[in-house]
């Protein structure tokens, strides 16, 4: 089964898209900002990570960037959520596999995270 | 020597008006009102303006709307720019940090997030939430004293929101700089929103209730105009000018044409020429001395149609920067606003005469009838001092009939001068009449005098009759087959 981060600080959000991914055959964990997302990182394998950008401690951003700098061109792929339009991503290409600005169609997410891990398979 | 506080202005005028200039830098306050009432919107104003200022604004959420549910909201104001969102404005969750680590751990992550973002205004929005957090009044305190102690000693302006009535010995109340409230309440079957600052420290402010709006733009705040101008703006410049009212004839028997920075009121029923009296007073409005047509009742377009049917074109006054003319229909207004929109109308075009048609619009926009007085006293000495000369109408509800009813008594007593518009039936024609009953400081001819509206406007003749006989409403010529009415 794969297993994504799921990586936001409002606790709702966060659930509903854990909801949806399970419901999609994920497995899924919780990480409510960017620094426990890399401390689950540490521990646990994971296949894909969706996280949020503006958060406390460490934004989504910084996260990804975290991420390429650990595990390199082969890192696992990052999406990225915002509710505000897609800048981030722009002046950084390449970091993030995919954005989705808030709000946005779960089913979309689902189907662009099973399209990303396909591809690595 | 007083020292000057450093101010984090709001942006919204009327607001840093009533603050004394905005906040205080470093001090915290809490913005209070029920759900609904317009903190959120009010609040994130204030974010984006400091941004825009060059701040930077770390805007933490406990158990609220979701960011993107609030996006989404703000989204449909002017004011709302998605592209700080991020750099400028920070938007972060707390809500994990408060009910797994408690109070110790929102304390934590607030001043590393506010030291991460180098925030100068940090918002916390939920404090209702840290209050049922806090084991008890003493555990709220030491938080919010705190939360103070790391902005202040950052420089970071602290406002809080809360949904929570505060009453003055609540921890909240006694330890923040200054506290906002808003509400939205029904009167009769509209709906009024004001503020009002509950406390304030180190600021003189305008204290009491003053109403505000939201629109496209924002949060609009219009100081209560009494506190405002509780004291003209400027000194007033007492001279003997005169200004023509607009009917040689009336100018005579006014002693010259009304007093210059005076304010008089056309008393009269509905259709005895109050309207048309104005317009023709508007009509010597120059490029110079500029005129403000300022109603309520008939629209631009229909004004114009009117006031050429008696010789005066509006928009070649318009056109030529002579005149501006304003209509507010009396449907919903602020009365506030309509004193604010007046004056700012006045200073954009340094206007030197203003009809205001009538004084009945600001009646109805008063939700506070009792206010009337005070605010239109206010407005009054306000426009004397802008060099004003004012003519306003005021309907009085009889059409024929011996009293003369004026809406609010008192009104005399703070206008200079007093003019009657009045209908009398003679020989079953109806005439009308005018009488002047006061002139500030100034001889004026009292006899009552039958005039007419033509193609020149108001025509003003010698009738011959008795003030008497206006008086009682019953101009009736008494003769052998004509007695006098009983």
């Amino acid at each position: 089964m794969k297993v994504a981060l799921v990586v936001d600080d409002e606790p709702l959000v966060a659930m509903m898209v854990a909801s949806a991914l399970d419901d999609a055959g994920f497995s899924v964990i919780e990480a409510y900002d960017g620094r426990h997302a890399l401390e689950i990182l540490g521990t646990t394998r994971i296949d894909v990570v969706v996280t949020d950008y503006m958060m406390p401690r460490l934004n989504g951003l910084d996260l990804a960037l975290e991420i390429r700098a650990r595990q390199g061109r082969d890192a696992i792929p990052v999406v990225l959520t915002s509710a505000v339009p897609g800048d981030v991503v722009l002046r950084h290409p390449g970091v993030f596999a995919a954005f989705f600005q808030k709000p946005y169609d779960l089913d979309e997410v689902t189907a662009t995270l099973n399209a990303l891990l396909d591809a690595r398979a | 020597m007083v020292d000057a506080l450093e101010r984090v202005t709001t942006g919204i005028e009327g607001l840093d008006l009533i603050l004394g200039g905005g906040f205080v830098r470093g001090g915290a306050y809490v913005i209070q009102g029920r759900p609904g009432t317009g903190k959120t919107i009010l609040t994130n104003q204030v974010c984006f303006h400091h941004v825009r200022r060059g701040g930077r604004v770390l805007y933490v959420t406990l158990l609220a709307e979701s960011h993107t549910h609030m996006f989404q909201n703000l989204g449909t104001l002017e004011y709302f720019d998605r592209s700080a969102i991020g750099d400028g404005v920070y938007y972060v969750n707390a809500n994990r940090a408060l009910s797994e680590d408690g109070l110790d751990g929102l304390i934590g992550l607030l001043r590393a997030e506010m030291k991460r973002q180098r925030a100068s205004l940090l918002v916390l929005d939920g404090l209702l939430n840290v209050r049922e957090t806090a084991d008890s009044d003493i555990d709220l305190k030491r938080c919010l004293q705190a939360l103070q102690g790391q902005a202040e000693f950052v420089g970071c302006t602290l406002l809080m929101l809360t949904s929570a009535g505060l009453d003055e010995v609540s921890p909240e109340h006694t330890m923040v700089d200054g506290i906002i409230g808003l509400t939205d309440e029904l009167m009769g079957a509209r709906a009024v929103r004001r503020l009002q600052i509950r406390k304030l420290r180190g600021s003189a402010h305008l204290r009491g209730l003053h109403q505000f709006d939201i629109t496209r733009r924002g949060v609009v705040v219009f100081a209560r105009l009494e506190a405002q101008y509780a004291q003209p703006s400027r000194d007033d410049a007492a001279d003997v000018e005169r200004a023509s009212i607009g009917s040689g004839r009336l100018d005579a028997m006014l002693g010259g044409g009304l007093p210059a920075r005076s304010a008089t009121l056309l008393l009269g029923a509905s259709g005895t020429g109050k309207t048309t009296l104005g317009l023709q007073f508007l009509g010597c409005s120059t490029p110079e001395a500029p005129g403000l047509h300022f109603g309520f009742y008939e629209t631009p377009a229909r004004l114009a149609l009117k006031a050429a049917s008696v010789g005066v074109d509006l928009d070649r006054l318009t056109r030529s920067g002579a005149l501006d003319v304003l209509w507010f229909p009396p449907t919903e207004n602020l009365l506030d606003e309509l004193g604010h929109r007046l004056l700012d109308a006045v200073e954009r075009r340094g206007a030197r005469r203003v009809f205001l048609d009538g004084v009945g619009g600001l009646e109805r926009a008063a939700a506070d009838p009792a206010r009337l007085m005070t605010f239109t006293t206010a407005l009054l000495n306000e426009l004397r001092t802008r060099g004003v000369t004012m003519l306003a109408s005021w309907e009085t509800p009889r059409l024929f009939g011996g009293a003369v009813d004026a809406p609010v008594p008192e009104i005399s007593s703070i206008v200079e001068n007093l003019l009657l518009l009045r209908f009398a039936e003679v020989r079953a024609r109806v005439h009308r009449l005018l009488a002047i009953l006061k002139v500030r400081d100034s001889g004026y001819d009292p006899r009552l005098m039958e005039f007419t509206i033509g193609a020149g406007g108001v025509e003003v003749s010698d009738t011959g009759e008795s003030a008497e006989a206006l008086l009682s409403g019953y101009a009736n010529l008494p003769g052998p087959s004509d007695p006098a009415p009983r």
